[in-house]
């Protein structure tokens, strides 16, 4: 009897989650153990590279031996390996790859070599397997905020993306000019449930209307100096207020492009991912609008949301299915675009 | 026993082959910050070459620095994920010592010292007592040329200290000021060999000295540059 199912052991460690997943034919998740250095950073309001690093080195075999175990699968059982190459931070990338190599080499099995983007996106098909095509996808993050358009699960187009900063990094910045702490996303989220979203009238970067664009640095100046007059005027910051004012606007911003492609192209489902995908009000916000347009909003859970390695074994599937491999001398790319 | 030595600590990208009675084979490249992508295929094409596979190994021996803070880190993963896929055990081994244990002519004392930049050294001091495990004297450490040359004149201004390793350049003037006593060994002399990791890796694991997989890290000798700052600003240090 032919075994037809695939086995792939897969790793992300572009940022500050260092995670191993299992996974069955793409999809089916049989583990996915993500270590989180979250609070080894908080203290420095952002991840410190070479912190992330040190620490990736050190989780990177308690994590692999986790996910076999929860698995129940061993070394040898497996059918490929996968890591992130891009993008990311360099050092983080280079733990992974090198682990991913290392395996493909000493167990005989073919590299996958994935997109940490594509991976957000395909968390995405892990939750709702029975996505209708074609899909705008809007994928946002702390390193990229992009418009993708998708005939079929084989590809996409962009349509647009960031001009300057990516929207999780609008977050993590405010958040830490407001003493919010990080990550920026959770915390400005936290802090804008008691304040009135409509209280500052922050701009909204959507004047360029024939463009998929987006554009977040103009905001993030606006906010600064926004505070810093206020504080000058001697007047106190009402915290809530900017807050809940900052994430409409971002908010706003998503809204007005995602809704100009759902009305350009005809599509049939409209997903969300990226770190900024776990914000309940932007979920609650989209998902008000699409209905309107008889269009479900779909998004992973919140497990899939942030960083985690069962995305990139989603993607690693196809990719292995395509035989779609890497050779060894394959380097990270931390500027890697979809 | 086979034992494969990695050695990813300084520009040298080192791998080598060995058992108890033979180096097996050896490659040091001189790559500069390419370990990464060369470090997996230089490995396989050494397994091919010699005609051995990587079922065939009974250990692993990894440099833990002082050294390149990446490097370190693809060295040590590649020789943690091979040693936990293939359940053998691993030893981590100094790159000093490593670069200690290249001497073989008789002195009292082996000074290895690497390039740490700003006039400073990675070093520790060995005494030579055989030609495969020099003895410790003093532990790794990061010190300025100039610390370094006063606490020789400290330990033993009257013996003849032989000096390997990339940092020599650095600190040879610091020493000659103090009219210390030293040979400068040759370009041969200044990079870590992994047949030598391989060796001393060989002598611990027979010994059974052997490192756990999950706990092994590099000794980077220095705290990274973020956290300095952060205690010198909240804690004053």
């Amino acid at each position: 009897m032919t075994n037809q199912d695939i086995y792939i052991l897969s790793f992300e460690t572009s940022c500050d989650e260092t995670s191993v997943a299992i996974t069955k034919n793409g999809l089916d998740i049989l583990s996915n153990v993500v270590a989180s250095q979250v609070d080894l950073h908080s203290k420095f309001g952002g991840v410190v590279p070479e912190i992330a690093s040190r620490k990736h080195l050190e989780l990177i075999t308690p994590v692999i031996e986790e996910a076999l175990n929860k698995a129940g699968i061993t070394f040898q059982e497996l059918d490929g390996v996968a890591a992130t190459y891009g993008p990311g931070l360099v050092g983080g990338l280079h733990v992974g790859l090198t682990a991913a190599k290392t395996l493909s080499l000493f167990l005989d099995i073919p590299l996958i070599a994935v997109n940490h983007i594509a991976g957000h996106i395909y968390a995405n098909f892990i939750a709702n397997p029975d996505l209708l095509t074609p899909i705008i996808c809007l994928t946002i993050s702390g390193g990229h905020t992009d418009l993708l358009y998708f005939e079929d699960l084989k590809g996409y187009d962009i349509l647009g993306r960031t001009r300057d900063d990516a929207a999780g990094e609008a977050f993590d910045k405010i958040a830490r000019f407001l003493g919010l702490g990080y990550p920026g996303g959770p915390a400005i989220e936290k802090a804008a449930i008691e304040g009135n979203p409509e209280a500052i009238d922050f701009p909204r970067a959507i004047s360029d209307e024939n463009s998929f664009d987006f554009s977040f640095s103009g905001l993030k100046t606006a906010v600064m100096n926004y505070v810093n007059n206020s504080q000058q005027r001697g007047e106190e910051l009402d915290i809530p207020d900017i807050a809940a004012s900052f994430q409409q606007a971002v908010i706003d911003s998503l809204r007005a492009k995602l809704l100009l492609a759902v009305e350009t192209y005809r599509v049939k489902s409209v997903v969300l991912s990226g770190g900024v995908a776990a914000n309940q009000h932007l979920r609650q916000e989209l998902a008000k609008e699409l209905s309107k347009k008889g269009l479900k909003l779909f998004f992973p859970p919140m497990e899939l949301c942030t960083d985690n390695a069962a995305m990139i074994g989603a993607v690693a599937y196809y990719q292995f299915l395509r035989e779609d491999f890497a050779p060894l001398s394959i380097s990270a790319i931390p500027s890697l675009k979809l | 026993m086979l034992v494969l030595g990695i050695d990813t600590s300084t520009s040298n990208c080192g791998i080598s082959l060995a058992t108890e009675t033979k180096i097996i084979g050896e490659l040091n490249f001189s790559l500069k910050r390419q370990h990464s992508e060369k470090l997996l295929p230089l490995i396989r094409q050494m397994f091919v070459e010699l005609a051995y596979k990587p079922e065939d190994l009974t250990g692993i021996a990894v440099t833990t620095g002082p050294g390149s803070f990446t490097g370190l880190r693809i060295g040590l993963t590649a020789a943690k994920v091979a040693a936990l896929a293939l359940a053998i055990p691993l030893v981590g081994i100094s790159t000093l010592k490593v670069l200690a244990a290249n001497v073989n002519q008789k002195a009292d004392y082996i000074l290895p010292m690497l390039d740490a930049r700003n006039e400073r050294v990675y070093t520790a001091l060995y005494k030579s007592n055989n030609i495969i495990v020099p003895e410790s004297i003093w532990d790794s450490q990061a010190i300025s040329c100039q610390a370094l040359a006063n606490k020789l004149v400290e330990f033993d201004e009257n013996v003849t200290y032989i000096i390997v390793g990339n940092g020599v350049n650095i600190a040879a003037d610091y020493l000659e000021k103090k009219n210390i006593k030293f040979l400068k060994s040759g370009p041969a002399f200044l990079d870590p060999k992994s047949s030598c990791l391989a060796m001393l890796g060989i002598h611990y694991l027979q010994k059974g000295e052997i490192d756990d997989i999950h706990q092994l890290k590099p000794d980077y000798l220095k705290q990274p540059q973020a956290e300095i700052n952060w205690l010198k600003k909240y804690e004053g240090k």
